[in-house]
């Protein structure tokens, strides 16, 4: 190989230099770039030829030689980096342009769709869920009950007046008026004493059955939730404190409830309790007839005719139950003005909730 | 109950309460005051109705002439003759009377019931002088159809009030609970009323007349009570060549506003006292009587008697439950009956405007007795519904004293049968402390006492803390500790109660099943379904209609035919909502819903719970309730489930099930499109498309083929596996190989799948259905099968042979277990 003066190198190096700019400034694409670089820069590019070249001479020349072609490769180098970005960006940009996609345009559900819970069992899950915050187990009991878990276990002996408002469908089996679909979920209660030791903090959710003509505000399956309490010094200060508790976290911190005297055989003393109407928040509307109260539901401690009949000493054990509507607590709260809609399973009614 | 205000003044002093006012007619803060106290009582205010009140300033007015108003469609001008010197002009929006019409005007300055004040007013730049009203506006009725039309002979300028001789009152309908037998009178509600505003109690007349047993009197010897148990109290009153004068207007209204009607002077102070002193009395015509006497016995089986209402009733029949009857009835002096004891009078007996000598009846009769008959006949009146509550048996003197006096006459003779101890009160001893226990109060026994007293319960103190309490006779339902302990906190207040949130002894949190239920339930919502809630209660056939024609259970009673049968399945349901949808275009649907069924299996009721999911969109959804199957599989790590195919039912895969499974209520879909999940010999489910014979039958019309799965849950949930430990995940690369068999139809794929991913070797990883064909080289009766296998090793790279030794397993378990051949 001939020996290669350092003007020489330079001028190969300007050449080479020149060259390479002009190749890049005229390289159409990314393809012809990495050519490029391939062609001058890689390690079997034109620069690395001539370094080789630089083996035999002088020791001061040769470094003199090297910084010259070191410097124009980092030249050149930064230069087709720059110029590659420029490229990049340019692809990258008619890339994204290509594949613009509209997503207004997609349309909803057609892969996935959302389903919905009933409105009565999403207001049942959300009121096991304030109970269960309270400390309180959910219990379960069969909806095909005996006469004696639904009635008389309850206080309410064959021909109790009671019957009478709770009339009910007694089914073709055993004895007659023997079974019957349970009337309130207060059978619960008692398969739960029977089978428990107290104390016993539960609610029993469920579906009750009565043999009323459907209207707006009733139909024959509706649904309720219980709560029973069996435990040492349960006062019906408790019980008043427990609706005051369950009403506040179910309709808000503005609402307030109140009992007042009424019937169950299964309390006593027995109160029927009322909140804060939620819709006037007490100053009257048409919900609550101008009276700023809603009835929810009844409640009272536990009669010691029941603690007998489920083997529980009322001496030692008081307690206190309460009950309302599922079904009711939500046609008020979303003014549902005829209760059938809930049978009806309507989609136009389901996907609301 | 309906109770006039003025009725209660009788009773209780309630116009010397401090409101403004309260004079002869009560102020609206007084009205409001009093529904407040009936509340905190217990006695619940259904509705106040202010009757007459707020008619001051209203008169008859005569209209003159009628013009329209330009520009108005809905109002016109009235020109009205009100008895003063000038025609008035009112502008009035009804339409329903005439020029020569009489009707109420409520002058300016009028303030109508609801206080609504009437002042001059400018409508469409016509000026109005007063309302022409509606009987709603007066508070005298609901009549919707316009002005009140008054008689012709109204006289016009006279006050509406004398026109329509209307006395003013207020009329609270109260809500009597069963334990407040005392409260189904105005004395009762009275009495309650005055103890708790702390007003004194005007008690009524005390009895001014002498009884005697029957064996003591004249007359009345034949008078018997052949049944104690039932009638423990009975008074026969003889009152001779009874003139009645007519019925005061103010008893014709007291009655009205009660909700009765005005009947027949005897008649009408009988039922007058029934409502002011709970006590039901009956009176005879005693020349029909034969002997002029009446007793008391139980009813022969088959007796038969022809009530008030002219319809014949059969006694002395067991009931339902095949208890003896109790049927009492009241018999004249041969012995047959003339009525049917505390329930309804009989026809024969019945007075009429010429009866002269009069016998009437007071008894007390037990609650069950009245409770049970009237039950069994369907029959309820007045009498029956407070006997049945229980009646005060020391008021029939009282009642006795008051028809006299009411009649205006002694009577003749009284006898009385009183069964030894129906009159007595009776004690319970009430400790105060365990007042304070049950109610979280803290009183005394003088605080106790003072509560109790007013309200006719006597006390002494016996010291130690321990009152003994003497209960009165209108109060049967008071017979515990505990029953004390309620009138102790009605009196106290229940709002004076505080309120102390318990505190309970748990963690609350819900069960493993009903978390699981929950799951499903969010799993279900995820996947795209909408949760329905439909009836329990089927129509006869409706099941069948699915072909489904096990046992079910059915209601004795039911509302309706179309709802006498309880669910065997969901399905019947869920295809109601789909039917209720489709009707309405909305065709495409999703459902699932969780529930209860019913099904009695060797005559033991079966309720199980289901959860099941119909899918019904154009096209074919089956397959989508098997992938919602799998996804439900796959999300709780379901152990082995089979699949047997309905159309295989009869084939050797019948036992996989065990004896009874198909006797449960798993039945209702296509035949030959859809199958059963079985798993230790249980359906745990079935699956498939829903017979669309069945849907036509069933009134829906819908193009696509509906999917259909239906999970027993226990089942389900008791396929879920103990939670374990992680199962290490290889760091090695996995090895996939394909395998194709030909196996034959009968052979499930699923359990080849499932058979390759667990049984075949350690290394294999999962196994995948890929493939499927029918035809071209694989023999008929078979099809072709192909599965892709992942396989991998914890400690190292499979090798080649690894591999090979692997997929060799594989195909020789699956060739020798299911008869199927490797294909080529």
């Amino acid at each position: 190989m001939p020996q290669l003066s350092l003007k020489e190198i330079i001028d190969k190096v300007d050449e080479l230099k020149g060259y390479f700019s002009s190749s890049l400034r005229d390289a159409e694409d990314i393809d012809r770039l990495r050519e490029l670089e391939s062609e001058v820069l890689s390690k079997k590019g034109s620069i690395a030829s001539l370094n080789k070249q630089l083996g035999s001479m002088d020791l001061d020349l040769r470094q003199a030689a090297g910084t010259v072609i070191n410097d124009a490769r980092a030249q050149m180098r930064a230069d087709y980096e720059a110029v590659l970005a420029r490229h990049l960006a340019a692809a990258r940009e008619k890339e994204l342009e290509a594949e613009k996609l509209d997503l207004s345009e997609i349309v909803s559900g057609s892969d996935f769709h959302a389903g919905r819970f009933h409105l009565i069992s999403k207001t049942k899950s959300e009121l096991e869920d304030i109970f269960i915050g309270m400390g309180f187990a959910v219990e379960e009991g069969p909806e095909a009950e005996t006469d004696w878990h639904n009635f008389e276990a309850l206080n309410i002996p064959p021909y109790h007046p009671a019957r009478a408002g709770q009339d009910s469908f007694y089914l073709k089996y055993g004895e007659p008026e023997s079974m019957l679909l349970r009337t309130h979920t207060s059978p619960v209660q008692i398969r739960v004493m029977t089978r428990q030791e107290p104390p016993i903090y539960a609610v029993m959710p469920g579906r009750v059955y009565r043999r009323d003509t459907a209207d707006a505000r009733h139909t024959p399956v509706f649904h309720q939730i219980e709560g029973l309490v069996v435990d040492k010094g349960i006062t019906f200060a408790n019980l008043a404190g427990a609706i005051e508790t369950f009403t506040k976290a179910i309709f808000g911190p503005n609402i307030v409830s109140r009992l007042r005297p009424g019937y169950f055989p299964f309390t006593e003393p027995s109160a029927e309790f009322e909140v804060t109407c939620a819709i006037c928040e007490g100053a009257g509307c048409r919900t609550c007839s101008n009276t700023g109260w809603i009835e929810l539901g009844g409640c009272g401690m536990v009669d010691p005719n029941v603690f007998g009949a489920v083997g529980i000493d009322p001496e030692v054990w008081t307690g206190f139950a309460f009950g309302f509507g599922i079904d009711r607590l939500a046609q008020m709260r979303f003014a549902i003005s005829d209760m059938r809609i809930f049978l009806d399973n309507d989609v136009r009614f389901l996907r609301q909730f | 109950m309906k109770i006039p205000y003025s009725w209660l003044c009788d009773f209780v002093p309630l116009g010397t309460l401090e409101f403004e006012g309260s004079s002869a007619t009560p102020s609206h803060e007084l009205i409001q005051h009093l529904t407040d106290s009936f509340n905190d009582l217990g006695l619940v205010v259904e509705g106040v109705e202010w009757v007459g009140n707020g008619l001051d300033e209203v008169v008859v007015a005569k209209v003159l002439e009628i013009h329209g108003i330009e520009g108005a469609e809905k109002i016109r001008r009235i020109v009205v003759d009100a008895g003063e010197a000038e025609p008035l002009q009112i502008v009035c929006g009804a339409f329903n009377f005439e020029v020569g019409s009489k009707v109420p005007l409520a002058k300016v300055g009028a303030v109508l019931p609801g206080d609504f004040a009437i002042n001059k007013r400018k409508m469409r730049g016509v000026e109005s002088f007063g309302m022409l009203c509606s009987t709603i506006e007066l508070g005298l009725g609901q009549d919707k159809s316009g002005l009140m039309i008054l008689s012709d002979d109204a006289k016009v300028g006279s006050k509406i009030t004398d026109a329509l001789a209307i006395v003013p009152d207020v009329v609270f309908d109260l809500a009597i609970e069963n334990n407040r037998p005392d409260a189904n009178c105005v004395v009762g509600v009275a009495r309650d009323l005055a103890a708790w505003l702390k007003l004194p109690f005007v008690a009524p007349t005390v009895p001014a007349f002498r009884t005697v047993s029957p064996s003591e009197s004249v007359r009345l010897t034949g008078v018997e009570v052949r049944c104690p148990d039932q009638c423990d109290r009975l008074l026969v009153a003889l009152f001779d060549s009874v003139n009645p004068k007519p019925t005061p207007r103010i008893i014709i209204d007291r009655l009205n506003l009660a909700g009765m009607r005005s009947v027949s002077p005897i008649v009408d102070i009988s039922n007058y006292l029934m409502l002011e002193l709970g006590q039901p009395t009956h009176p005879y015509d005693a020349d029909e009587l034969a002997g002029g006497v009446i007793s008391v016995r139980l009813a022969d089986r088959g007796e038969t008697v022809v009530t008030l209402d002219g319809t014949m009733r059969t006694l002395g029949l067991p009931d339902v439950r095949g208890r003896e009857s109790t049927d009492v009835v009241i018999v004249d002096g041969s012995d047959n009956p003339v009525g049917l004891a505390g329930i309804m009078g009989g026809e024969e007996s019945e007075i009429k405007e010429s009866t002269s000598n009069l016998l009437l009846e007071l008894a007390h009769f037990t609650p069950m007795t009245i409770a049970r008959t009237s039950k069994r006949l369907g029959l309820r009146s007045e009498a029956s519904a407070r006997f049945e509550k229980g009646v005060d048996p020391r008021i029939l003197e009282v009642a006795l004293a008051r028809f006299s006096e009411m009649l205006g006459q002694l009577p003749a003779e009284v006898v009385q049968v009183t069964k030894p101890g129906a009159n007595d009160t009776w004690e319970i001893d009430l400790r105060v402390s365990r007042v304070n226990e049950i109610l979280g109060t803290a009183i005394d026994s003088e605080k106790v006492s003072s509560l109790l007293r007013p309200i006719g319960f006597d006390t002494e103190d016996l010291k130690a803390g321990v009152l003994k309490v003497t209960v009165p006779t209108n109060r049967p339902d008071v017979m515990r500790e505990i029953d004390v302990i309620e009138e102790v906190a009605r009196h106290y207040g229940y709002r004076n109660i505080d309120k102390i949130r318990p505190d309970s002894k748990f963690v609350g949190a819900l069960k493993p099943l009903q978390r699981i239920r929950r799951q499903l339930a969010f799993l279900a919502v995820g996947m795209g379904f909408y949760e329905t809630w439909s009836a329990t209660l089927l129509a006869p056939g409706e099941q069948e209609r699915f072909g489904d024609t096990g046992a079910f259970l059915e209601v004795e009673n039911p509302l309706a035919q179309e709802e006498s049968i309880l669910r065997r399945s969901l399905l019947p349901g869920l295809v109601r909502a789909l039917r209720f949808n489709v009707n309405r275009n909305e065709d495409e649907v999703r459902f699932f819903e969780i529930g209860k069924v019913f099904s009695v299996f060797e005559g033991e009721i079966n309720e199980t719970e289901r959860l099941a999911f119909l899918l019904a969109y154009p096209g074919d959804a089956v397959t989508s309730a098997m992938s919602v199957f799998a996804t439900i599989s796959d999300f709780f790590s379901l152990e082995k489930v089979s699949i047997l195919n309905r159309y295989e039912l009869d084939s050797v895969k019948r036992d996989l099930l065990d004896e009874n499974a198909l006797a449960e209520s798993w039945n209702g879909l296509h035949p030959t499109r859809s199958a059963f999940l079985v798993a230790n010999g249980c359906i745990v489910a079935q699956v498939g498309e829903v017979d669309r014979r069945a849907l036509a039958e069933s009134g829906v019309h819908h193009d696509g083929r509906v999917g259909y799965l239906e999970l027993d849950f226990q089942r389900v949930t008791s396929l879920i596996p103990p939670p374990d430990v992680m199962t290490p995940i290889s760091q090695f690369p996995v090895a996939e190989v394909d395998l194709a068999f030909e196996v034959p139809d009968s052979v499930s794929a699923r359990d080849i799948e499932y058979a390759i991913a667990h049984e075949a070797s350690e290394h294999i990883v999962s196994s995948k259905l890929f493939d499927v064909f029918r035809g071209g080289s694989v023999r008929s009766g078979y099809r072709s099968l192909a599965f892709s296998v992942r396989m991998s090793a914890l400690d190292r790279t499979l090798s080649d042979s690894d591999i090979s030794g692997v997929r060799a397993r594989c195909i020789a378990m699956v060739e020798s277990r299911f008869g199927a051949k490797l294909r080529g």
